[in-house]
């Protein structure tokens, strides 16, 4: 049987809800090894960004964390809780949305926040594997939801918590 | 250039070198199919113990003849299963082969501040010619059809830190000679960000030496860096490993012999040349 494979990898699936801004297009988040031959993983500074380079070097502290780092029994995040996050900061970087800080999570992994006044949003990669996205004014108005590894979803999120917060 | 190969090639102590490459592409072996990195990697899991999978690469063939206006070509193809790329990495994670229905390439990397570049002739190349050897071996056996070799690559990826530079120079211009860093006027702030990409052509189109310097951000440390990349590719004079491997060495010349052009002598001192 055969199967009909687009080329093009710009062709991404749109699905931005009304007054949402829309995020760019997967073609300026390939990673170096999809492109080429390269194995040492880098990311190519489009435009020289301090909170990127900072977010950055902040995960390459966590990858230094150990278990108990908050001596109430957290996992120190894995490595690929880590690269899962430094994915959603070169996405995050595209679309012009910086996060207000980049923290090991409680439980397990790493947390991408988003604070502006009463409104808070984060981005959690957990070691398990599994992202959550969040949106939240206070407890009784919390919003939680799974996002799967792709960047359709990603950007669904991204676009939801940059509506949320009010950027 | 003239002359060039006469003289001994430059050497360093301390080159910022992170990563090598030698790669093959050749004609699509129509018999390939996905069971066959199975059973390649069943072969060589005792030094190559893990893997990953990847997306393809693109033909990236050196063509000399005249500049062709992009053609609206229709971006679908049919084929009857999925194509990958395989990487069959060592165990500690240094060196990695890559597979393709198309290309075989050879990575060493750097994983560390403590690992040194092995260098080409004593390890380098040697690495790559008992993989590419095992690979054609396999290709054989399972007839999955001639190896018609298109074209060689060498790539040496150099990290440059960004603090250790400007703490060694005063600006790009003391880096790279190329560079000046002047505008013909007042209007424009010195510049945010600096990238060159630039060609050359080895002569009697034996190949092309691609130079790449590109800002970026180095994923296990976080470290800003400028990452230098020189590749050359050319299509050797046969198919046979010799003539692979006389064009790798030639190609790898270039590289040398571009590299130590492109930097300064300033940068040549901080990694301690030799020769």
């Amino acid at each position: 049987m055969s199967t009909i494979a687009a080329l093009s990898t710009d062709i991404i699936e749109r699905d931005v809800a009304a007054g949402e801004r829309p995020l760019p297009e997967r073609s300026s988040w390939l990673r170096q090894d999809e492109v080429n031959n390269q194995a040492t993983a880098v990311t190519f500074l489009q435009d020289r960004k301090e909170w990127l380079l900072a977010a950055y070097k902040k995960l390459s502290k966590l990858a230094l964390l150990e278990a108990d780092w908050d001596s109430y029994g957290a996992e120190a995040p894995t490595r690929d809780s880590i690269d899962a996050a430094r994915e959603i900061l070169r996405a995050l970087a595209d679309a012009e949305l910086e996060p207000t800080s980049v923290d090991p999570s409680a439980e397990g992994g790493v947390c991408l926040s988003f604070q502006r006044g009463g409104r808070y949003g984060d981005i959690e990669c957990f070691n398990s594997g599994g992202i959550l996205a969040v949106t939240s004014t206070g407890p009784d108005d919390t919003n939680v939801w799974e996002i799967e590894r792709s960047s359709v979803q990603l950007g669904r999120a991204l676009s939801r918590i940059r509506t949320f917060i009010g950027w | 250039m003239a002359n060039a190969s006469e003289k001994p090639l430059p050497k360093y102590a301390a080159p910022p070198v992170v990563e090598t490459v030698l790669g093959v592409e050749f004609a699509q072996l129509e018999k390939w199919g996905i069971p066959y990195f199975g059973v390649l990697w069943g072969r060589i899991k005792d030094q190559f113990p893990k893997f990953e999978v990847k997306f393809p690469l693109a033909s990236q063939i050196e063509d000399f003849g005249k500049p062709k206006l992009p053609t609206q070509t229709p971006a679908v193809q049919f084929m009857t299963e999925p194509d990958v790329r395989c990487w069959f990495i060592g165990g500690d994670d240094r060196t990695l082969i890559q597979v393709q229905r198309n290309r075989f390439t050879h990575n060493w990397r750097k994983t560390g501040p403590a690992d040194a570049y092995p260098h080409y002739d004593g390890s380098v190349r040697p690495a790559f010619q008992r993989a590419w050897r095992v690979f054609l071996d396999f290709v054989n056996e399972y007839q999955l059809g001639d190896v018609s070799v298109l074209q060689c690559e060498v790539t040496y990826i150099n990290h440059l830190d960004v603090g250790q530079v400007l703490n060694s120079a005063c600006g790009l211009q003391e880096v790279f000679p190329c560079w000046s860093g002047k505008t013909s006027g007042s209007f424009l702030p010195a510049p945010e960000n600096v990238g060159f990409d630039v060609t050359y052509q080895m002569p009697n189109h034996e190949g092309r030496l691609r130079v790449s310097m590109k800002p970026a951000i180095r994923n296990q440390d976080g470290q800003e860096i400028l990452q230098l990349t020189l590749t050359a590719r050319g299509k050797p004079k046969g198919s046979d490993a010799d003539s692979v491997l006389a064009w790798l060495d030639k190609g790898r010349e270039w590289v040398v012999r571009g590299f130590t052009d492109f930097t300064s002598e300033k940068m040549h001192r901080l990694w301690r040349r030799s020769t």
